[in-house]
């Protein structure tokens, strides 16, 4: 009898897999998937997620179909690259089906590299657009930059709702990536019970547009084992029935050249070394950063002098998950009392026991 | 103190490889203007780039002014030709560019356009100044859209006049040929620039062509120096016209938009003679975190630089140190990866590329009153 953990796990990863892969044959798991990206999400942003999946897609010999708003570089994986960018949305359609048609029969991911411009000029037009490419042998790849603030809508589209709630609503699988060091600085914020950093613009500084995860901490998380590498995924699919699966994953992206790694190479050769056994995506409970104690490089520096660096010690500040459950369970004296007064407010009542020396004298005090 | 033409801290990030967005961006007190001449400096002082890019080298002396003619091609590949720049700039004049230039990495810039390696575009001066000698400078907007365009007149002209440093103040607003002068640099009356007359996209993207077509190099880098200025100004309504892929209602107002100038510069930066780009923009606070209530102004530029920061690989942005002020620190300067980066890309010459250290970082640096820079590590200043 497997565990409800164990369950999930295998049910999940299986889902995410068919998600991520495309896989020729079959029914596709998820005909619109919408990938939320913003600035802040720091080095897993959405395009590592898209280049991983289109490797992906190499490997099942799905057919790539890349339509790019804002692409320069054609990647490498792509079988058809289209620029979209300055194209009416008419014609980019005719062309995105003249693209798809060329090779009927075999299954096709459309990529679709930003949204946003399309949100800004014509969102009205922008459902019909998408609904008129998926079929069922195609999928579609939609990138929305969350950050993007959608400017100066047209007079008459006042009236229809905002692009992002609309393509959320159209969406069947929605995964918002984040990066690992940035999901474990939040978590360490989080057990410590202090605000959790932020990256990027919404640090609230004037002029920082980016965040940095920190010096070092790429490299201490990268040197952390095949899992190094990766994204954190937080995952929202929906079924044929309406259910919704929410999960959060670790997907492994396979090693671009990364040029901060072969830079940290001199620090850590091992880190390099990786073995493409591990290439398959986790639960990020799983993830043995994410599940650890807390004593592993936190990101902000800020955080990194108090948490990171407690003034040396011989002992052990820190709880393991274990410790802090009993913690919590512990129920302290008389909290009893406290509960049967019905939420307190109502005055207190004398918890006393009579010890033997006691003398209790029935008329002065009744209890 | 060392004042080497390009920091060897900043090496990685200079050469750009191909078909790359650098987005630099400032704020007030922290301006992007020496980083852009860094650019400048790598793009065309090709002498013994190829040794200092491996950090071999870093040549110490910004004195000697004259690159060495036949050095090896730069910005990430050595395909042996060299690299010539178009340098853009809505925020400063060629004077500007011109003094810099050789004060602080010892560049003679109207030498380099007599060779056909560097070419300037003014992209202010002639819709805000008077045109003095010749009358055809800004007729456009004021024809089409005279009371919008008549306000706009007035503002920057007293701020620009005190900036130049240079007596020769004969700004041609007229297109001048390029090459033909006879003498060396020093009378500007001859100076090779080109002068944007009218803020509308689409001549700006027909004088970058046709500037293009004069250079003698197949490689041209672009500096776009504050383009976001043209979100400000009102396009000609004939010319946007024109622009086939806008037919939105917002065309007709003849307002450039943020889409606009993101689909002009895609286009730019896809044009086969264009190598490898370095965008400028204000990044600060009003700019991009639009207010509550935001007007259309906001909420463009907001989408503007957010949406080149999504395009960019890298980000390299300044400002001003957190604590304050400093006497040996201007600014803090943050190397990080824009949204455009990707492991994936089809990039052969990504070789030397790796070589260098261009890791997520951030660092300080110091802009003498020469002009020349230190960029350090923080704490390891001094």
């Amino acid at each position: 009898m497997p565990s409800p953990l164990q369950h999930r796990r295998s049910h999940n990863l299986l889902l995410l897999s068919k998600i991520l892969s495309h896989p020729r044959e079959g029914v596709a798991a998820s005909p619109f998937t919408l990938v939320l990206d913003s600035l802040a999400q720091g080095r897993g942003g959405g395009r590592s997620l898209v280049g991983e999946i289109v490797g992906r897609c190499k490997a099942s010999k799905t057919r790539v179909v890349f339509i790019s708003f804002e692409t320069v570089r054609r990647w490498k994986d792509v079988d058809v690259f289209i620029q979209a960018w300055g194209k009416d949305v008419d014609a980019l359609e005719k062309e995105i089906h003249a693209a798809v048609e060329q090779q009927r029969s075999s299954r096709t991911l459309l990529i679709i590299d930003t949204l946003n411009p399309l949100a800004t000029t014509s969102p009205a037009l922008l459902p019909h657009f998408l609904s008129s490419l998926i079929t069922p042998s195609v999928s579609v790849l939609a990138t929305y930059h969350l950050d993007i603030p959608i400017c100066s809508l047209p007079p008459t589209d006042h009236y229809i709702p905002p692009p992002l709630q609309t393509l959320k609503y159209l969406a069947t699988t929605l995964l918002t990536p984040h990066s690992l060091p940035r999901v474990l600085a939040r978590k360490a914020a989080r057990e410590r019970s202090v605000a959790e950093p932020v990256w990027g613009l919404e640090e609230g500084r004037e002029g920082v547009i980016v965040g940095l995860d920190g010096g070092g901490v790429g490299e201490s998380v990268g040197a952390g084992g095949d899992l190094g590498q990766g994204v954190v995924l937080e995952m929202e699919h929906r079924r044929k029935s309406g259910r919704g699966v929410r999960e959060v994953f670790f997907v492994p992206l396979s090693p671009p050249p990364t040029p901060s790694h072969t830079t940290s190479t001199s620090s850590s050769p091992s880190s390099t070394k990786k073995s493409p056994k591990s290439r398959e995506p986790i639960l990020l409970d799983d993830h043995p950063l994410y599940n650890s104690s807390p004593p592993f490089p936190t990101s902000s520096s800020s955080l990194t002098t108090t948490a990171n660096d407690p003034a040396p010690a011989t002992f052990n500040l820190s709880l393991t998950e274990k410790q802090r459950r009993d913690r919590e369970g512990v129920v302290l004296p008389y909290f009893d009392a406290q509960d049967e007064m019905g939420g307190g407010g109502e005055g207190g009542r004398i918890l006393y026991e009579m010890g033997r020396e006691d003398d209790f004298d029935e008329e002065e005090d009744e209890i | 103190m060392p004042s080497s033409r390009i920091p060897p801290l900043l090496e990685p990030y200079v050469y750009p490889p191909k078909d790359s967005l650098y987005l630099l961006t400032g704020v007030l007190n922290a301006t992007t203007n020496w980083l852009v001449l860094r650019y400048l400096c790598a793009a065309l002082h090709d002498g013994g780039a190829q040794n200092s890019r491996r950090g071999v080298k870093s040549e110490e002396n910004a004195g000697d002014a004259i690159p060495e003619p036949g050095g090896r091609g730069t910005l990430g590949d050595g395909d042996g030709e060299k690299t010539a720049v178009v340098l853009v700039s809505w925020m400063r004049d060629f004077d500007f560019w011109r003094v810099e230039a050789r004060r602080a990495v010892g560049l003679d810039l109207p030498k380099f356009s007599e060779n056909g390696r560097f070419a300037f575009i003014d992209g202010l001066s002639c819709f805000f100044s008077p045109p003095k000698p010749a009358p055809p400078a800004s007729p456009s907007p004021s024809a089409a859209n005279p009371a919008s365009a008549q306000p706009l007149r007035r503002g920057p002209i007293p701020l620009r006049q005190p900036s130049t440093l240079s007596p020769n103040r004969a700004i041609p607003p007229q297109t001048m040929p390029m090459p033909l002068s006879t003498s060396q640099a020093d009378p500007p009356s001859k100076v090779p620039f080109q002068a944007l007359e009218s803020a509308s996209l689409h001549a700006l993207e027909a004088l970058i062509q046709s500037t293009l077509s004069k250079l003698s190099s197949q490689k041209v880098f672009l500096i776009l120096d504050h383009p976001s200025l043209l979100l400000t100004l009102p396009s000609t309504a004939s010319s946007s016209h024109k622009q086939s892929s806008i037919n939105t209602p917002l065309a007709s107002l003849a307002i450039t938009t943020s889409q606009h100038l993101l689909t002009t510069i895609l286009s730019l930066r896809t044009h086969p003679q264009i190598h490898s780009t370095v965008i400028t923009t204000p990044a600060d606070s009003p700019f991009l975190h639009p207010s509550t209530q935001p007007t259309p102004l906001e909420t463009e530029n907001a989408a503007f630089i957010t949406s080149l920061a999504h395009q960019a690989d890298w980000l390299l942005s300044c400002r001003g140190l957190d604590t304050g002020w400093a006497k040996d620190v201007s600014g803090v300067l943050r190397l990080g990866r824009g949204g455009g980066w990707d492991g994936c890309c089809d990039s052969g010459e990504d070789e030397d590329w790796e070589n260098g250290m261009a890791v997520e970082k951030e660092v300080l640096y110091y802009v003498g009153g020469d002009g020349g820079c230190k960029v350090f590590e923080r704490g390891g200043g001094g």
